[in-house]
């Protein structure tokens, strides 16, 4: 489901489905029970084709409490959820390629 | 005309399955597939999480204008009004962003008077509204 790399002071974290209603509680979990000790934080979604609001929250949760010690990038992001990520403003606080 | 009723076993399944029939009779762009996709998840799985009866009645139909998606709650709907008006949540609130989201992809989203039935009207080209 999601799989967490770490190389030296950066954290690799890919998603390996889709984030909504069915799958962001279990995801959540694993998100949870990391400590992200980290300066550098690589989110990739490359393999996701789909976010719901339910995925929107997980995000928000989960990073906007990192925002001001981790520098937080999403690489592998398509056009369309880039576009929803930033309706929901989440472009202000990470850095979405 | 698409009509179906989606619930909680196979609303995912139905929703791919409605977006193949309607990517058969136009060709849907990347971002138009996403719309139809994200607004009938967040609109039955509204229904399926929050309404008494566990499954929504989905009515598709399109012109050359617009797709037209009605999401029928068959139980008792919602307080619509105050959802709908809420400002735009910021970082710390953690939902309410599903209905947000369909206001924001829609060219018209509307309730009828008790919020069972869901209208969400998409322009087929970029940028027009729908009274």
């Amino acid at each position: 489901m999601i799989n967490i790399v770490t190389y030296g002071d950066k954290i690799v974290v890919s998603f390996q489905q889709d984030i909504n209603f069915e799958t962001s509680r279990m995801m959540e979990e694993t998100i949870q029970s990391q400590p992200w000790d980290t300066s550098h934080l690589q989110i990739d979604l490359s393999a996701v084709r789909f976010i719901d609001s339910s995925g929107v929250r997980l995000l928000i949760s989960w990073l906007y409490p990192l925002k001001d010690r981790v520098r937080i990038e999403m690489t592998g992001v398509s056009a369309p959820i880039k576009h929803i990520l930033s309706i929901c403003q989440l472009d202000q606080i990470v850095d979405i390629k | 005309m698409i009509q179906a009723q989606l619930n909680e076993t196979n609303y995912s399944t139905m929703i791919s399955a409605m977006l193949e029939q309607i990517h058969g009779h136009m060709q849907l762009d990347d971002m138009q597939r996403y719309t139809i996709q994200l607004i009938l998840w967040e609109l039955v799985s509204n229904v399926i999480r929050h309404s008494r009866k566990k499954y929504a009645t989905v009515h598709i139909s399109w012109s050359d204008e617009a797709i037209a998606i009605e999401v029928i709650d068959e139980g008792d709907g919602f307080q619509w009004e105050e959802k709908l008006s809420a400002p735009p949540p910021d970082f710390t609130r953690q939902g309410g962003r599903g209905l947000f989201l369909v206001q924001q992809l829609a060219s018209h989203f509307s309730f009828d008077e008790k919020g069972k039935r869901a209208v969400v009207m998409i322009a087929r080209k970029k940028g027009e509204k729908h009274d």
